[in-house]
């Protein structure tokens, strides 16, 4: 009955090949992704194997930095290494690499350019910790005073005032110290300007231009520099010693004695200032830049935040631009960064420390202190002084690099 | 309260029992307050710690105990009629107070002269 087989036998036959093709493809599906996972596994198993195989050969090769470099703090000034983190200089590569890590970080790198323009706000916020501190100690000792009474508590206040104003006075004495060596380095600077120049003039067979122009012209700066480095730190020192005495209540008014000498100094002041003005009009080598807008603002700044003699400075910023410019021509800008990172430190320091002593004579205030108040406030004016004169240095010692660089310049194009 | 009334009673009846009961009270009282106090002078030596050194704190403390000391006994004895006796413990305590304050009148004196001294220089 061969017809009637023959549909069934195909049926059968289509049957058997969907079911194989069906098999084959589960076959598949099923063993591909674990043909991909094997071998996926077998390039981690390698780079797991390859990793450790490296870091065991840097521990056996003991891999350390070279000599020079763990050499190098010693070639950095001392307050530039204090500002790095540790472990930058390090034998071991893996703590110097966490330490170019933490340098590189933004907070950091902010920090370290603040600290290094003399903006040490954690110094600041210790200070004003410790004038908080002491203050709320006068505060808590004036009320035991009191609850005493008689002449035993008057007695007991007169200790307290001794210990207070002695420390108060105690932590702010080593800034006149920081003044002075600072003013010693600049007033070296400036005068050893002047037998570099006659050199230079020598040199280029211009002697009587040295001698008669810019040799008389350094050599008056450096006078008034001189002179102002040399009064400025025994006033401050005075006015301090005077205002201790005065804040004890010794029956003796000395006050009167101490406004006279301020007011002296003051005067002292303008008479630098008139003489610094009148050097640098009779001076050609730096011509005064016209006043642009940001110039205005610029000598609206410093006139704002500089005590005293901000006025004065402020107008000599002209010649001061000019003279940062020929120094820019003379030794590019990372020169100027340089005399910046010389002279920004100390003002900028006086500055901030100015601003904390108010702040805590303003909390003395508030608490009732009056004696310590007026102390602080008589340190904090004193402060002012010093960031004056130091202002008044620094004006000198770039217009005298300037005069210097454009006298070599002037030398170099003749 | 107690003690006041106590004290007005026994004037009244017993006069020579009046300034010992005074004595007795003022020594409980100065008990409680120093027991009171403890926890603030803590506090404040705290404070002390940063700010001024040990040495000047403890002259501190021993010249306020003096002064709480002399002007208790000074009025006790005003209270019991001695004023006499009352004006010589106030000198007694002053000169204890300034002989401990010594140390800190030197000091003073020796940052002033610094401070002059380089002035001067």
């Amino acid at each position: 009955m061969r017809p009637h087989s023959e549909p069934q036998t195909i049926g059968r036959r289509i049957a058997l090949k969907v079911i194989r093709t069906a098999g084959v493809l589960l076959f598949l599906l099923h063993a591909l992704p674990a043909l991909f996972t094997l071998s996926v596994g077998a390039e981690e198993g390698q780079a797991v194997n390859g990793g450790a195989d490296a870091v065991i050969q840097a521990a056996e090769e003991n891999i350390t930095m070279p000599d020079a470099y763990t050499a190098l703090p010693e070639a950095l000034p001392d307050g530039m290494a204090e500002l790095l983190p540790d472990g930058l200089f390090s034998n071991d590569p893996d703590q110097a690499l966490s330490a170019v890590g933490e340098l590189t970080s933004l907070p950091v790198m902010v920090s370290t350019l603040l600290s290094a323009i003399g903006l040490r706000l954690g110094d600041g916020l210790t200070l004003l910790g410790l004038l908080v501190g002491m203050i709320l100690l006068a505060a808590v000792f004036r009320t035991v005073k009191e609850s005493v009474g008689g002449q035993s508590g008057r007695l007991f206040g007169f200790c307290m005032k001794l210990c207070l104003y002695g420390a108060t006075v105690e932590l702010t004495v080593g800034m006149i110290d920081t003044v002075t060596a600072y003013f010693d380095q600049l007033t070296t600077l400036t005068a050893w300007l002047l037998p570099v120049m006659g050199t230079l003039f020598a040199l280029g067979g211009n002697v009587t231009q040295a001698a008669v122009s810019e040799g008389i012209l350094l050599t008056h700066l450096s006078a008034i520099q001189y002179i102002s480095a040399a009064v400025t730190p025994p006033v401050c020192g005075l006015c301090m010693a005077l205002s201790l005495l005065d804040g004890l209540n010794l029956q003796m008014r000395l006050s009167a004695l101490t406004g006279w000498i301020k007011k002296t100094y003051t005067a002292f002041l303008g008479l630098v200032m008139f003489l610094l003005s009148a050097a640098l009009g009779s001076q050609t080598i730096l011509s005064a830049r016209a006043d642009s807008l940001r110039m205005k603002g610029i000598k609206y700044a410093v006139g704002s935040m500089l005590p005293v003699v901000g006025g004065a400075v402020s107008g000599t910023l002209g010649t001061v631009a000019a003279g940062i410019s020929t120094l820019r021509s003379a030794c590019g800008v990372c020169g100027i960064i340089l005399i910046a990172l010389l002279l920004l430190p100390a003002l900028v320091q006086l500055l901030l420390m100015k601003q904390v002593i108010y702040l805590s004579a303003v909390i003395a205030n508030f608490l009732n202190c009056d004696g310590e108040a007026h102390l602080l406030d008589e340190i904090a004016g004193l402060y002012g002084y010093l960031a004056a004169a130091v202002s008044i240095c620094s004006v000198i010692t770039v217009l005298a690099l300037g005069i210097l660089a454009g006298g070599s310049l002037a030398l170099a194009n003749a | 309260m107690v003690c006041l009334v106590a004290l007005v009673v026994i004037r009244h009846w017993k006069p020579e029992w009046a300034a010992l009961l005074r004595m007795a009270s003022t020594v409980v009282f100065f008990g409680i307050i120093l027991s009171v106090a403890a926890e603030l002078l803590s506090a404040v030596s705290g404070l002390c710690g940063d700010t001024l050194p040990e040495a000047q704190w403890s002259i501190l403390l021993k010249a306020l105990g003096i002064a709480f000391l002399t002007e208790l006994t000074a009025g006790i004895c005003r209270d019991s009629g001695e004023a006499t006796l009352a004006t010589w413990v106030e000198t007694a305590g002053k000169l204890e107070i300034l002989i401990l304050a010594l140390p800190l009148i030197r000091s003073v004196i020796s940052l002033v002269g610094a401070l002059i001294s380089g002035a001067g220089s």
